[in-house]
């Protein structure tokens, strides 16, 4: 990759000027501890009314009203439809928001850039019910910037109705019988990674030989799919995808939604699967953090984690939201997750560099180019 | 002589409106025949059936003999120029005149040659390769003129064809269109709403009037004899004067005074009638032997130039407009000073009655 | 006192064409020469920097051209398409629409105030395998289980279609509006058939209709993603997709400047022969 490398030369050219900066990142990744900024912490106390900043559906409704009700404040929410956008209204200060749902990975950029408030996770009583994983996640060592709202895997939901010898391998989305109806998750993040699975690299490798073998895995693999989509629910409900790289939350939500349930299985792949968190934080320049704090603490209480489990379908590491997920599951385990598995895979998306990070997502925009 | 075109009691109603009500007319093949009325009279929708843009509600057409009602305009052996010309803008002058040929195949080189002869017959040769946006008024009329004589169809329809071109280009094309009729030997239905233009050019005029023909005559018919005050009234300028019958050839006018008069047949005493005097027949004091003559005062002297307009009231609100020529031995603009009390007279047979 | 009044008149339409053309034009282009700093976000960089023009180099990497040749493809389709659907539709109203023409062609144009993006949508719901055309299909006894529509370049291009048609109806619609009606009945005057009337008469002389249609119709087909993205599949990607990519997912947005630039550097090409064509058309011909 001779344009990469040209990127390279041109970084280290910049990396004089920007010291500092890098020696942080560096530094974060090594697995330091965050050192930027002597920020107060946040206090759990109502402040003004709250505006989050959240995926659409991703929220039981009731929950906001129940708060609003309970402390008096006014509860607003608006919604962004990827990430990268939601970081944008945030560093132009759009709002001010008050309360955000980062996944693990942006939890990191956005600390790093010091755009997030600090708080003392003892300050919240509901805190004790999170699973001791969330103590020190890779992403907020000293948990001090987020708590963790979901956590999911990554794998693949077929019809068994239609599709048969699947193998439990990411090797399955290009059985023949899902030729032209199988969906690879419209998500660079998704896709490189598991092709770098398939291939026997590390998840988050990102040398650029392994990255080019994975592309040339999903270009063969694009060659049994009939798109690149992360509307999972509505491929699937539809009939449109009978073989779908899914989250495992949205598996829940279609089965839910299909007078069939029992014909959507879920796989998790032997080569190993992605795991990740989404988690809530509250931005450096919120106009009411102490508010945003005790709704964290609000969605973390054991009753509401499980009334928000059944609204959303995805799993939370936090008592009342763990039971409930598994009520749901029960009829097909393949679904559920544990903290457990998320401990021993430690497969989460991790970008050692900016470089790495530009790369993937890169090499995927080539795949679907081609 | 043939017959080109029969109108046999055509009517045209759009929706409850007659445009064209109940219209019999006969063409003569080679004849200068036009349509003569006001705008809303049918004249064009008379047209507009004969070239097949528009079907009679009752009635039949007839086109050298053969009733056409199903015939579509493009297989008639008629063309017409419109008022618009609409000249195919996106074509030159050669490929304007040439588009009928082309649609009814006739072979390339009879094309070229008869277009060519087309553009000679109205001055056009050189401007062959222009577009028409580029061509005058006056030059793009000849194109469209040309574009329909090309095909030497049995017929030639023009719709008020000079009606937007400066008066003093209007007569000169006047004097063209007959010549070239006169050359070509086509029939022309010439629709217009501009008596002199109909009196100088056509052979037969028929005057329209909402929806009806009129009057059908030679021109010379309908301007000294017309059948009714509206066609004396359409045609050139007349005085007409309200009377009443009073016994044989005797009408008392509104004013009180007694004209002798040639009563039609049929108009009995006491009936209410028109009396119609062309201007120009009118003497002012210098009477005539066997002259009719009434009293009245000058009230208004108009000089126009060749003529001068003296108006002569009669008493009671009733006018009588007449018309002096200023000659080599009278120059009127010293007299009939308004005031003057003026003998007005003419001869008998100048005076029609119309009821 | 005029001066001052002309100078507030024109006050607003400069302020809009600098704050909502000019400004971020150059902010684009600005940003073309940019990088993407160590948090990733987007950084100015001077023209003039080494490898500012990193991103331009990029964008010539072949393996873009498919996405290129496949937008062009897909934008031809489209304005042949709308033409052969739109003029059509526009003649009828001009022609035979009477007092209720512009009715006509106003209840054409309210769909259109509806966003692309839900009308789009709407095309999904219908198109879908389990949509309202093949469970019509179906009940109909036309096929037993199906055609898939959705995902495929047809439905992109049907998508595009539906989407910009309107672009062509208008400027089709108003040519029509604006040619003598006597001209067509000259042709027909002049033994030309309804067919050859049309061909050799009407077409012709709404040319400048046509062109203005197709271009307003080619031009955002070119750089549309929408279609794509709800209704394309594996093999549909357009260069709109990728800069769309470039911002919302590989978060490279000095790359996705830099393709912008291209694309409306492409795109004015296309512009200016177009202004050239309809200049010529009104010159007259000497």
């Amino acid at each position: 990759m001779e344009i990469f490398d040209q990127r390279l030369n041109r970084r280290q050219t910049l990396q004089v000027g920007a010291g500092a900066v890098l020696a942080a990142y560096g530094l974060s990744a090594c697995g330091s501890n965050d050192t930027r900024g002597e920020a107060k912490f946040v206090k759990p106390e109502i402040d003004g009314d709250l505006l989050i900043f959240n995926w659409a559906e991703y929220m039981d409704p009731l929950l906001k009203k129940s708060f609003s009700e309970k402390y008096g404040v006014e509860v607003n929410e608006v919604n962004f439809d990827n990430l990268e956008g939601m970081v944008i209204k945030l560093r132009q200060g759009g709002g001010p928001y008050d309360l955000i749902f980062p996944s693990g990975e942006y939890v990191s950029r956005l600390k790093l850039e010091g755009l997030l408030a600090t708080f003392d996770r003892d300050s919240i009583p509901n805190s004790k019910g999170v699973n001791p994983y969330y103590d020190s996640p890779w992403y907020d060592e000293d948990s001090n910037h987020s708590m963790p709202y979901t956590y999911y895997t990554t794998g693949i939901c077929w019809r068994n109705d239609l599709v048969t010898d699947m193998t439990g391998s990411w090797n399955d989305l290009t059985n023949p019988a899902g030729d032209g109806r199988m969906f690879i998750l419209d998500d660079f993040q998704e896709a490189i990674g598991e092709a770098n699975l398939l291939n026997g690299f590390e998840l988050n490798t990102e040398d650029p030989d392994q990255i080019e073998q994975s592309k040339e895995t999903l270009l063969e693999q694009k060659e049994f799919a009939r798109g690149f989509s992360t509307n999972t629910v509505q491929n699937l409900a539809t009939g449109a995808a009978l073989i779908q790289q899914a989250w495992n939350g949205d598996v829940v939500n279609t089965r839910n939604q299909v007078s069939n349930p029992e014909d959507f299985s879920y796989e998790t792949c032997k080569e190993g699967i992605p795991v990740g968190s989404d988690t809530m934080a509250i931005p450096n320049n919120a106009r009411s953090p102490g508010t945003a704090l005790l709704f964290i603490n609000w969605i973390l209480d054991p009753e509401n984690a499980a009334q928000n489990v059944a609204w959303h379908g995805y799993p939370q590491p936090v008592e009342g939201g763990e039971q409930e997920f598994q009520k749901l599951v029960k009829e097909e385990p393949s679904i559920a997750v544990s903290i457990e598995e998320l401990r021993d895979k430690e497969l989460e998306f991790v970008f050692e560099t900016p470089e790495g990070r530009q790369l993937w997502a890169e090499t995927f925009v080539e795949v679907k180019a081609a | 002589m043939a017959e080109a075109i029969k109108l046999d009691r055509v009517t045209k109603r759009f929706g409850e409106v007659a445009a064209v009500d109940d219209v019999t007319l006969s063409i003569a093949k080679g004849e200068f025949f036009s349509l003569l009325g006001p705008s809303g009279c049918g004249k064009t929708t008379t047209l507009r059936m004969i070239a097949g843009f528009e079907q009679p509600s009752e009635g039949h057409i007839l086109l050298e003999g053969e009733p056409v009602e199903d015939v579509p305009p493009y297989e008639r052996n008629v063309n017409t120029v419109f008022q618009s010309y609409a000249l195919f803008e996106h074509l030159n002058v050669e490929d304007n005149v040439a588009f009928g040929l082309k649609r009814k195949k006739v072979p390339k080189p009879e094309i070229a040659q008869r277009v060519r002869e087309a553009l000679e017959l109205v001055s056009l040769e050189q401007r062959a390769d222009a577009r028409a946006a580029e061509l005058s008024g006056g030059q793009q009329q000849r194109v469209a003129l040309a574009r329909a004589l090309v095909n030497r169809p049995a017929v030639l329809l023009l719709d008020e064809p000079l009606g937007a071109l400066d008066l003093k280009l209007r007569r000169q094309m006047q004097g063209e269109l007959k010549d070239i009729q006169r050359e070509v030997g086509i029939t022309f239905v010439y629709v217009t709403h501009d008596q002199e233009e109909a009196l100088a050019m056509s052979d037969r005029i028929a005057v329209m009037h909402d929806g009806k023909v009129i009057q059908c005559a030679e021109p010379e018919e309908v301007y000294e004899r017309p059948d009714e005050a509206f066609v004396a009234g359409f045609i050139g300028v007349s005085n007409l004067m309200e009377g009443v019958v009073e016994g044989e050839d005797k009408v008392k006018l509104a004013s009180g005074q007694k004209v002798s008069a040639a009563l039609p047949d049929g108009v009995g005493r006491g009936e209410t009638v028109q009396l119609s005097i062309r201007p120009e027949k009118i003497a002012l004091d210098e009477m005539q032997k066997g002259m009719v003559s009434i009293e009245g005062t000058v009230e208004q002297r108009v000089y126009q130039g060749v003529n001068t307009q003296v108006t002569v009231s009669l008493g009671d609100g009733a006018r009588i407009v007449a018309l002096e020529q200023n000659t080599y031995i009278v120059r009127s603009d010293d007299r009939w000073e308004p005031g003057t009390k003026v003998k007005v007279g003419w001869h008998a047979d100048h005076c029609l009655v119309l009821r | 006192m005029a001066g001052g009044f002309w100078t507030r008149f024109l006050a607003a339409p400069g302020l809009w064409l600098l704050c909502l053309f000019a400004l971020p034009l150059t902010l684009t282009l600005a940003m073309s020469f940019g990088y993407v700093d160590e948090f990733g976000r987007a950084a100015y960089d001077s023209p003039f920097a080494p490898g500012a023009l990193d991103n331009y180099a990029d964008a010539f990497d072949p393996i873009y051209l498919p996405s290129l040749v496949r937008s062009v493809t897909y934008a031809l389709g489209t304005t042949a398409l709308c033409l052969a659907i739109g003029y059509p539709i526009a003649y009828y109203i001009a022609r035979f629409g009477g007092r209720r023409k512009y009715l006509l062609i106003g209840l054409l144009v309210l769909p259109f105030f509806v966003n692309y993006l839900v009308r789009t949508y709407a095309w999904v719901a219908l198109l879908s395998d389990e949509g309202l055309v093949n469970n019509a299909l179906i009940d109909l006894g036309v096929t037993s289980q199906g055609i898939q529509m959705i995902n495929t370049p047809w439905a992109v291009i049907g998508g595009l279609t539906y989407g910009y048609l309107v672009f062509m109806i208008l400027p089709v619609f108003a040519a029509l509006e604006r040619m003598d009606p006597a001209v067509i009945e000259a042709g027909k005057d002049l033994y030309g058939n309804k067919l050859q009337t049309f061909l050799h008469v009407t077409l012709p002389q709404t040319r400048q209709g046509i062109l203005a249609g197709s271009v307003l119709v080619f031009l955002p087909s070119v750089g549309d993603f929408v279609s794509a993205t709800l209704l394309g599949g594996p093999n549909t990607f357009m260069v709109g997709n990728l800069i769309q990519d470039q911002f919302f997912a590989a978060n490279n947005w000095p790359f996705g400047a830099a393709l912008t630039v291209i694309m409306m550097i492409f795109l004015t090409i296309w512009m200016i022969g177009y202004l050239r064509a309809a200049a010529r058309e009104a010159r007259p011909a000497l």
